[in-house]
């Protein structure tokens, strides 16, 4: 049995599309630093009723073949102060011009490996948060949250 | 070593005042034998590292307690005071020497008035005060 694997070693990049529906990413690939959490993304099936609404019992359902492609966030430490230049700014930024991104995440061990990446999510920034502020003795987060479009 | 309390005791032999308020000085663990008073040392409590997912430290949270030492109850409250002042007066961040602190604070205060902690009443008064930072070590 393989060794199971731990999420230290983690790396993420993002690769930015270079105009809103070009067919392929020809941005550039660019490391995302101070990464807490990346939640998970689940792409879920739809599926209809397939029996009479006057049937009583076990409702049939059948797959619609379509596929809601999902969301997912990235929680980052707010660490580098010049907000003029700053990876939250630059994120910021992505989602007001609405261009796509490819976020790839490595994983560590075996799924280490940037040529095959385990699920690489394609799509776009739809919501940055502003830092959530109070009196602890943590360090300030942001969070990005991504509607994958799956292409 | 606590970093932090060495941290702590650069900074604070840089403030104004500080000769006045330790002219025991500042040492970790335990006093030079013949110094004088009121004196500090300080102590490490406990060290956390804050990683993010590649496992890169990000920041690490410690806290160090500062025993001051005086020979009346008086003269150990108002230098553990002028400890806690010069922490309250830069809270937030700052660099002190190649260590950069994201925040720190005081947090508790204790009175004792046993150095040696064996039951007889000594002449020396003790406070100890519990400082606690978070710090991106270098």
């Amino acid at each position: 049995m393989a060794d199971i694997v731990f999420p230290a070693g983690t790396t993420a990049t993002l690769q930015y599309w270079l105009t809103t529906d070009t067919a392929s990413a020809s941005g550039t690939s660019v490391s995302l630093a101070n990464i807490k959490t990346i939640t998970a993304n689940e792409g879920t099936l739809g599926f209809g009723d397939v029996t009479p609404v006057a049937t009583t019992g076990k409702l049939i359902k059948r797959p619609s073949k379509r596929e809601e492609p999902g969301t997912f966030s990235i929680t980052f430490y707010l660490d580098d102060t010049t907000t003029a230049t700053n990876q939250y700014k630059v994120l910021k930024d992505r989602k007001a011009t609405f261009l796509r991104n490819t976020v790839t995440v490595n994983l560590p061990g075996s799924f280490d490996d940037s040529t095959s990446p385990l699920d690489p999510l394609v799509g776009f920034i739809s919501g940055i948060t502003t830092p959530e502020i109070s009196q602890s003795d943590e360090g300030l987060t942001y969070t990005v949250n991504f509607q994958v479009t799956g292409v | 070593m606590s970093q932090l309390g060495k941290t702590a005791r650069e900074y604070l032999l840089a403030r104004t005042g500080y000769a006045a308020a330790l002219p025991g000085g500042i040492h970790p663990d335990t006093n030079p034998v013949g110094g004088s008073m009121p004196y500090a040392t300080y102590q490490q409590v406990s060290r956390t590292r804050a990683r993010d997912v590649a496992g890169n430290v990000l920041a690490t949270t410690e806290r160090v307690q500062f025993t001051v030492v005086a020979m009346t109850r008086a003269a150990a409250q108002t230098s553990a005071q002028w400890i806690a002042d010069q922490i309250k007066a830069t809270p937030s961040r700052q660099s002190v020497g190649s260590v950069l602190i994201f925040q720190w604070q005081v947090d508790d205060e204790t009175s004792s008035a046993e150095v040696f902690d064996d039951g007889s009443d000594e002449a020396a008064r003790t406070v100890d005060i519990d400082l606690t930072g978070t710090y991106k070590e270098s």
